[in-house]
């Protein structure tokens, strides 16, 4: 649980590694599944996610607490979120491809697919449900994203190591991927409660 | 009518959304904890996708294409905050339990994949059957992992509000099946069954 | 006007036409559920002080906040005191726990109630303390008798669920104290 009187560090931790999107909150399994196939293309679609979500989030909460909760238009927030962050990942993707040409070659297959990504959407919400200020909310994002990132790299690197393995024949591909990320996420368990998180 | 009975069953067991396209995997394994939220999950699900799935195919003729991606969106997140606020004012206990997963309905890649799919290019009928069929598949996969791990994990069934089974005090349920590891370990060797099963038939 | 504006305006128009109609629809929606929702909160509140307070008629309870505190004081029939209701919060494993106690006139707890939508305790485990079985026990104590039995109290914790039973044992032990200080001195 995430409020706003926990300091930074304790924020980030929290969404990084005890409530880990991925493995502890199941958020965003698609791409988690989907893109883990590789290192290089999971740390690819990790550092895009970093890049928009802290983005995403920073907008989202500026657009909640200026402009859906003073004119009480809570209801359009679902809409008005959605929106946001479709209409940003587009002008990331067109500011990246145009200026910074070495950052689109690595990152740029990877925007379109996040407009689709929970995990974003999701970021925005929680953050706004925890009551979190602004710097806080950029922590957190930064916190979630870096798990998120965390999480599918090592997965990738396991998926790797098993195409060597002896694997019964019926649990290759997706099987063997769940019942690792079943693994993955009772190790990350052993964190609950840390420090009374 | 051949048409119609072919779209709703299409969705059931051969393009099953779970199990053969493994779409919407997020709320399957996050709220499958307890049957009774999976089922209340697949519910919304199921509202959300036949709406849209209608209301997309009703309007495709007026959608220019390059517009129709912004417009699904509007209109998905509509009937997504509809069921949110139905469900918060009318079902608060299952509303409190699926928490954020009821907004993401929005980004589930079953809806704005059968959308974009299947809505935008068949008529109404085909769509309603269509979505019908696809929220079907997707209740019965879900609601038998909720199923499966209420009875291993809390040693309970409830289903619709009504308890239906306690195994009773002496039984000590495996707790790991209804935290999040278990999850991943059913939904699995579910996928390994499919395997099993799609092999088997190839080489009878 | 060439192509390019003519599609543009038409672009415009229907995105600004669905998104007045999505807008219209919800704000109708809204209005109905947030009624809904204030409903619901109220009954289960009412629903709450009957369990913990039975002998209090529900029309006959005052309310009275002292140091952030909020009573409810209740009489029965011949408008004698029967005891308080007293919502306290306490932080549990996954989040806040708001908890409903009936006190009697003499400070012992008469009932108490967590509802499912009080919490946001793990299921299987921490989840228990909505059970009435958990919550039984703390008929009749006074707060000498409100620890757990590993602290040499009366009250059986949750098994695995130490911090959640915890927190509920505190809260209320707390809400008698309060009570006999904010109260009963003065009654």
């Amino acid at each position: 649980m995430i409020s706003n009187d926990m300091n930074l560090f304790m924020i980030f931790l929290s969404a990084c590694i005890i409530n880990n999107i991925l493995l502890i909150r199941f958020i965003a399994l698609c791409s988690f599944f989907g893109l883990s196939n590789e290192t290089e293309t999971a740390l690819g679609m990790g550092m895009a996610v970093i890049f928009v979500m802290i983005m995403s989030s920073s907008v989202t909460w500026i657009f909640f607490h200026y402009f859906l909760e003073p004119f009480n238009l809570l209801f359009l927030r679902t809409t008005v979120f959605i929106l946001v962050i479709a209409t940003l990942v587009q002008l990331e993707e067109m500011y990246i491809r145009k200026n910074l040409p070495v950052l689109y070659r690595s990152l740029g297959i990877y925007l379109p697919l996040i407009t689709t990504n929970c995990a974003v959407l999701a970021a925005a919400f929680l953050g706004i449900d925890y009551k979190l200020s602004f710097v806080k909310n950029v922590v957190y994002s930064l916190g979630v994203s870096c798990g998120y990132t965390l999480s599918i790299v090592l997965l990738s690197t396991l998926r790797e190591r098993m195409r060597t393995a002896p694997i019964p024949k019926y649990f290759l591909g997706y099987p063997i991927a769940f019942f690792t990320a079943s693994l993955m996420s009772l190790a990350l368990l052993g964190f609950s409660h840390l420090f009374g998180l | 009518m051949k048409e119609f009975w072919n779209a709703f069953t299409n969705g059931i067991w051969k393009e099953n959304p779970l199990l053969v396209i493994i779409l919407g995997l997020c709320p399957t394994l996050a709220v499958s904890g307890s049957a009774n939220d999976a089922f209340g999950m697949s519910l919304a699900l199921a509202f959300v996708l036949i709406f849209s799935n209608i209301f997309i195919s009703f309007i495709r003729k007026w959608v220019p294409n390059d517009l129709r991606i912004p417009l699904f969106i509007i209109v998905i997140s509509t009937f997504v905050t509809i069921i949110d606020y139905s469900m918060n004012a009318f079902q608060p206990e299952l509303y409190k339990n699926l928490g954020v997963f009821v907004p993401l309905i929005v980004v589930n890649c079953i809806i704005l994949g059968r959308a974009e799919a299947y809505a935008y290019k068949n008529t109404v009928m085909n769509s309603l059957a269509d979505g019908l069929g696809m929220s079907i598949g997707y209740m019965l996969v879900i609601t038998f992992i909720g199923i499966v791990r209420e009875i291993s994990g809390n040693g309970t069934l409830t289903l619709l509000n009504h308890q239906l089974l306690y195994l009773g005090d002496s039984y000590r349920p495996a707790l790991i099946m209804i935290m999040p590891p278990g999850a991943f370990l059913v939904m699995g060797s579910l996928f390994a069954f499919k395997k099993w099963l799609n092999a088997r038939k190839e080489r009878s | 006007m060439n192509e390019f504006t003519r599609k543009t305006i038409k672009f415009g128009l229907l995105l600004f036409g669905f998104c007045i109609v999505g807008a219209g629809l919800l704000s109708w929606v809204n209005t109905v559920t947030m009624k809904q929702i204030e409903i619901n909160r109220l009954a289960e509140e009412n629903r709450k002080r009957q369990q913990v307070l039975p002998l209090a008629l529900e029309e006959r309870f005052q309310e009275k906040i002292i140091d952030g505190n909020k009573y409810f004081l209740g009489y029965n029939g011949n408008g004698e005191y029967v005891g308080a209701v007293l919502n306290v919060e306490s932080r549990g494993y996954n989040g806040p726990i708001n908890i409903t106690i009936g006190i009697n006139p003499d400070g012992k707890v008469n009932g108490i109630a967590i509802s499912k939508l009080d919490q946001g305790e793990t299921p299987g485990l921490g989840l228990k303390i909505t059970t009435r079985k958990f919550q039984e026990q703390f008929s009749g104590k006074d707060e000498t008798e409100l620890r757990l039995k590993k602290d040499d109290g009366k009250i059986d914790a949750i098994t695995a669920a130490t911090i959640s039973s915890q927190a509920v044992v505190r809260a209320v032990r707390d809400g008698i104290v309060s009570y006999k200080k904010q109260i009963m001195e003065k009654i």
